[in-house]
């Protein structure tokens, strides 16, 4: 499947005219044109409102409840009764658990970790989509094996390793861990990123003299943003989210990052379990997520949807 | 160019094999084949005696934060060229971070452990042998009989107690009173505690007679076993390593899944207790709907003092009488390759003196010299004083095996009380038990 | 052309891979093989190891634990696989067309995967509660139960509400990687399809599905091997109780390793893991592979 893309006006696409262009023909499956009939338009908005309901009811539950208190929420009601809302769980996590620490431990770890592996999935990415060389395939499975393997499996000899060099109860430590596994997704996705780029594209730059640096960041960018966003959205919230590792190299309390200190608060290490604070602390590890989605939104789902085009 | 090329393709190619193979010998470095970090394990050459200067680094286990934080402050106050660090180690992973540690040679001078994993690491040589300055100590015969025998073996100490954490049977004594029974004649047999817990659950409501953590192995082995021990019987015999299975035919735990089986059948036992894994604990018993509640100290003492008040403490029974109690608690294991042995002896020393054995209620456990028992200390913690008294009466599981077999629900030790006490076949329980603990302790002797 | 063999010389390809083949080797590649010679070995938490060659390969062929988590992986695998696909292609197929709300409700879908499987499960944590939690409150006010359910302590139930957590969490991504695809499909295609008479879900069957394999392809080995591996859900709901019946094959490893302490043995049973995962994808992928895959030059 080849598309056409006028080459002289490439580079000023800016990303959501990419997106348009890359279906130059419109999106063909049948429901594109509107109103179809009124029946039609009537089931598609009800199923719509009730699944978005289905899916997000969770959710939305989770944060009202944040503002019970512990008790209610471990309480046997006879009514749900929202009788004492409160700010308690947020001022208790914040104040005497400290919950803000871990976050920012939390936050360092996953934009260190998607910023290199944007990095160093892209110029994977470039290599395999737009190099030949003799062993790619080898190399590309290697690093696609990492998919495969359950990290419980290596979690001991990896340890032990990281330890004679020191990473161990360290972020950075932390972070290499985490852009490593990362990688089969991120190169897979920049490599297919790279692979649907036109030839004409390329050498039309070429011819204008372009080296590969101007290439990559100025000519190409437009088209592959979309896929850095995917890997670095997608890298943030592996991150963000990732509990046995973390629980596994980070010894000292200082260092903890967010899920651990989740975990802290379901299993009671600091005495009681206070399942306010529980259901607060997810809600806290939610709200990034949320907002760092929705923003970069756009970019994610088409580098997403592009990069699941071509094996 | 083709050439060129292939060469410099071949030159990386063996960069990496050259970086695999040193990743990989550098990791099997880190670790020796024989023992820990090598550094002469179980041998007494350090001299813990005389100055002790640096730092000491002393892991312990993040619940007991108060304490520990409590100790290192007093201690830094009182010594010029020593200080402590305590470092706190989630206690679900402490064993696992130990026993790493120890492998990559980042093992902490000073660890205080659950009691009952001691033998673990003295099984295996880790902790210095340290039986002359224990029995140096002058009030050696004051420590807790049963913890101490846990750091112990072949007749040498590999550690010493810090603090205890026992079980006991907590009542209400205003329920007794309401039931028509006598608040001061808490139960003393298992049939007592049947007809007790009966009686409290007819004045009906919310109330019930009994409580336990159905889904907590760990607060089950904690609260049943003293039953068995108060009969004269244990589920496991003979030397760590080598220990054998004494499930099958133990008639005091056959009594003691019965009775629990009655108390879960008959009723008087909240059907949430089936799923209560330790988190909401107690709970019922302090808001006053529980008639009796075998927990430890921190199970009820948090509770206000208008609701504490009107509790009291019993020990627990064996079926026909005796009594015992779980020695639960910590033991203090210096690790071979310490960089800091003398050091970490000196807080030893610190944490067992009187004054800091008596701040221990301010973490939920109790001090583990009976001695710290003094006539102030007995009118400001009345219950703390009478679980220490109970401390010449406590046993706890003498095993490498501990956390294999008692600690998540699926190990064999919930398993059998499932399967007794929810499905009532305790004939049953016995034969899955036994079966399940020998697999167990095979795998890990084997 | 010419041009191409001095700007794009096979050495500088290959040199930008190599940050990431490093990255791989060092943190995986090592430590697997390492593991391997681990596997062979008693290895225990504390104290000496020797080498035991097969033996731990041996014992597991036996070990009722073992041959349950593989039963219960396999099964749950099989439960959650088909939900999450054809609810995803639902959803897709829901909103593929550029309507009003449309994206809204992209957006919507995938929350659940964004928001991550670990805090879904704490929250899950919270509402499966007998009698106190939300799910058993909004049963009993439905009046299906008596609201006492407790959902984490039993086989059945428990499984039954980790898989429809599953479930929820995955279709989302689903749904992305077959819009990517379904959105390049011509539409000419479609038309072609209703002139000649075909129903919209013929016209489903015979456009659709043929030009989706790459993206059915890619969600379903993404989807299989996460639900091989799964693990956060199971430990933080479950812990695999009652007793080893909601045990996963990588909850069994991490529980053998770090609580019983044979990392020898744990890590036998997780090279296998290793070995069965990748001959699943290799077949997965083979089956269902694009056939002239090839950069676009």
């Amino acid at each position: 499947m080849t598309h056409t893309l006028a080459p002289s006006s490439a580079r000023d696409r800016g990303p959501a005219r990419a997106g348009t262009a890359r279906g130059a023909r419109r999106p063909g499956a049948p429901g594109a044109q509107g109103g179809r009939g009124g029946g039609r338009g009537l089931a598609y908005a009800t199923a719509g409102i009730l699944l978005s309901l289905v899916f997000v009811l969770p959710l939305a539950w989770a944060l009202i409840q944040s503002f019970e208190p512990g008790s209610d929420i471990a309480a046997v009601p006879s009514a749900r009764d929202f009788g004492h809302l409160t700010f308690a769980n947020y001022t208790g996590l914040f104040g005497r658990n400290s919950i803000g620490h871990y976050v920012l431990n939390s936050f360092l770890v996953a934009l260190g970790t998607a910023v290199v592996t944007a990095i160093v999935a892209l110029l994977a990415g470039y290599g395999f989509g737009r190099f030949r060389f003799r062993g790619q395939g080898v190399v590309f499975g290697v690093i696609l094996v990492t998919l495969m393997i359950p990290f419980q499996a290596i979690l001991t000899p990896l340890f032990l390793e990281l330890n004679q060099v020191h990473l161990t109860n360290s972020l950075v430590g932390l972070a290499l861990f985490y852009v490593t596994f990362n990688l089969p997704f991120g190169v897979f996705i920049m490599r297919n990123t790279f692979l649907q780029i036109p030839a004409e594209l390329e050498d039309a730059a070429f011819v204008d003299g372009a080296g590969h640096w101007v290439m990559v960041t100025r000519v190409l960018r437009p088209l592959v943003l979309p896929g850095i966003a995917t890997t670095v959205l997608y890298a943030f919230l592996f991150s963000w989210t990732e509990f046995l590792g973390s629980l596994t190299f980070i010894t000292s309390q200082k260092s903890f990052t967010l899920p651990v200190e989740l975990f802290n608060l379901e299993v009671g290490t600091y005495g009681q379990v206070n399942l306010g604070y529980l259901v607060a602390g997810a809600v806290i590890a939610m709200v990034p997520c949320v907002v760092l989605y929705v923003s970069l939104q756009r970019y994610y789902v088409q580098g997403l949807m592009s990069g699941s085009l071509k094996g | 160019m083709r050439a060129r090329r292939r060469v410099a393709r071949r030159s990386v190619a063996l960069a990496a094999a050259a970086l695999v193979t040193a990743l990989v010998t550098a990791a099997c470095s880190g670790t020796s084949p024989v023992g820990g970090s090598g550094s002469g394990g179980g041998s007494s050459s350090k001299s813990l005696n005389g100055n002790a200067t640096g730092t000491v680094t002393v892991w312990y286990r993040s619940g007991f934060a108060p304490l520990f934080k409590q100790l290192a402050k007093n201690f830094n106050a009182s010594h010029k060229n020593l200080k402590v660090n305590v470092v706190p180690v989630a206690d679900a992973d402490y064993i696992t971070k130990l026993a790493t540690a120890i492998r990559a040679g980042t093992e902490p001078d000073l660890a205080s452990l659950d009691d009952v994993d001691s033998e673990i690491f003295i099984s295996k040589n880790e902790f210095l042998n340290i039986t002359k300055e224990v029995n140096a100590l002058s009030y050696k015969d004051k420590l807790s009989p049963g913890a101490l025998k846990l750091a112990t073996s072949g007749g040498r100490y590999y550690g010493v107690p810090d603090f205890a954490d026992m079980s006991v049977l907590w009542y209400n004594k205003t329920l007794f009173k309401q039931a028509g029974l006598n608040p001061s004649q808490p139960p003393a047999t298992f049939a007592q505690i049947r007809t007790d817990a009966t009686k409290i659950r007819a004045l009906g409501g919310s109330t019930y007679g009994f409580s336990f953590a159905g889904d907590c192995p760990g607060c089950l082995t904690f609260t049943l076993m003293p039953n068995v021990y108060a009969g004269g019987d244990d589920v496991l015999s003979a030397q760590p390593g080598h220990e054998k299975a004494t499930v099958a035919g133990n008639k005091s735990l056959q009594a003691t899944l019965k009775l629990y089986h009655e108390l879960w059948a008959d009723k008087v036992v909240p059907a949430n207790d089936q799923t209560q894994n330790g988190t909401t604990w107690g709970k019922d018993f302090q808001a006053g709907h529980i008639g009796m509640l075998p927990g430890g100290y921190g199970a009820a003492a948090s509770a206000p003092a208008t609701m504490l008040s009107q509790f009291a403490i019993a020990p627990l029974p064996g079926p026909t009488g005796g009594y015992s109690t779980y020695d639960g608690g910590a033991n203090f294991g210096i690790p071979a390759g310490a960089k800091n042995p003398a050091g970490a002896w000196e807080f030893v020393k610190y944490a067992l003196s009187l004054p800091s054995q008596q701040l221990t209620p301010i973490g939920g456990v109790e001090p583990i010299r009976s001695d710290a028992v003094t006539a102030s200390f007995k009118a400001r913690y009345p219950m703390v004083a009478q679980i220490v008294g109970y401390l010449s009466h406590g046993q706890a599981p003498y095993t490498v095996a501990h956390d294999a077999l008692f600690n998540l629900v699926s190990q064999p030790w919930q398993e059998m009380f499932n399967t007794a006490v929810y499905n009532g076949d305790v004939s049953g329980a016995l034969k899955q038990g036994q079966s399940g603990f020998t697999s167990v302790l095979s795998d890990l002797q084997g | 052309m010419a041009a191409k063999n001095i700007t794009k010389p096979g050495r500088l390809g290959f040199a930008l891979t190599v940050p990431s083949l490093l990255l791989v080797l060092a943190l995986v590649i090592v430590p697997l093989i390492y593991a391997v010679y681990i596997s062979m070995t008693n290895f225990p938490l504390v104290g000496a190891y020797h080498f035991v060659g097969l033996a731990n390969y041996r014992a597991l062929a036996g070990n009722s634990q073992f041959l349950h988590a593989i039963l219960l992986t396999v099964l749950y695998t099989a439960i959650v696989t088909v939900p999450i696909f054809v609810i995803g292609y639902g959803l897709a197929m829901l909103t593929r067309g550029n309507r009003r709300g449309s994206t809204v409700f992209r957006t919507l879908f995938f929350l659940p995967y964004i928001v991550g499987l670990t805090v879904e499960s704490f929250i899950f944590y919270v509402e499966l509660q007998p009698n106190s939690g939300a799910v058993n409150f909004a049963l009993r006010k439905v009046g299906l139960t008596n609201g006492a359910t407790a959902w984490l302590v039993h086989t059945v139930p428990g499984l039954t509400a980790i898989c429809l957590l599953v479930v929820w969490f995955g279709s989302g991504l689903t749904m992305v990687l077959l819009l990517g695809g379904m959105q390049g499909i011509p539409r000419e295609l479609y038309e072609a399809a209703f002139i000649d008479g075909a129903s919209r879900w013929r016209a489903e069957l015979r456009v659709t599905l043929p030009l989706l394999r790459q993206s059915i392809a890619l969600s379903l080995i993404l989807s299989v091997i996460g639900s091989f591996l799964a693990f956060n859900q199971f430990q933080i709901l479950t812990q695999g109780g009652p007793g080893t019946s909601t045990t996963p094959i990588v909850l069994w490893i991490y529980q053998v390793a770090f609580e019983q302490g044979l990392i020898g043995k744990a890590t036998a049973g997780a090279m296998l893991l290793v070995v069965v995962v990748a001959i699943i994808s290799a077949g997965q992928f083979l089956l269902l592979r694009d056939r002239d895959a090839r950069p676009a030059s």
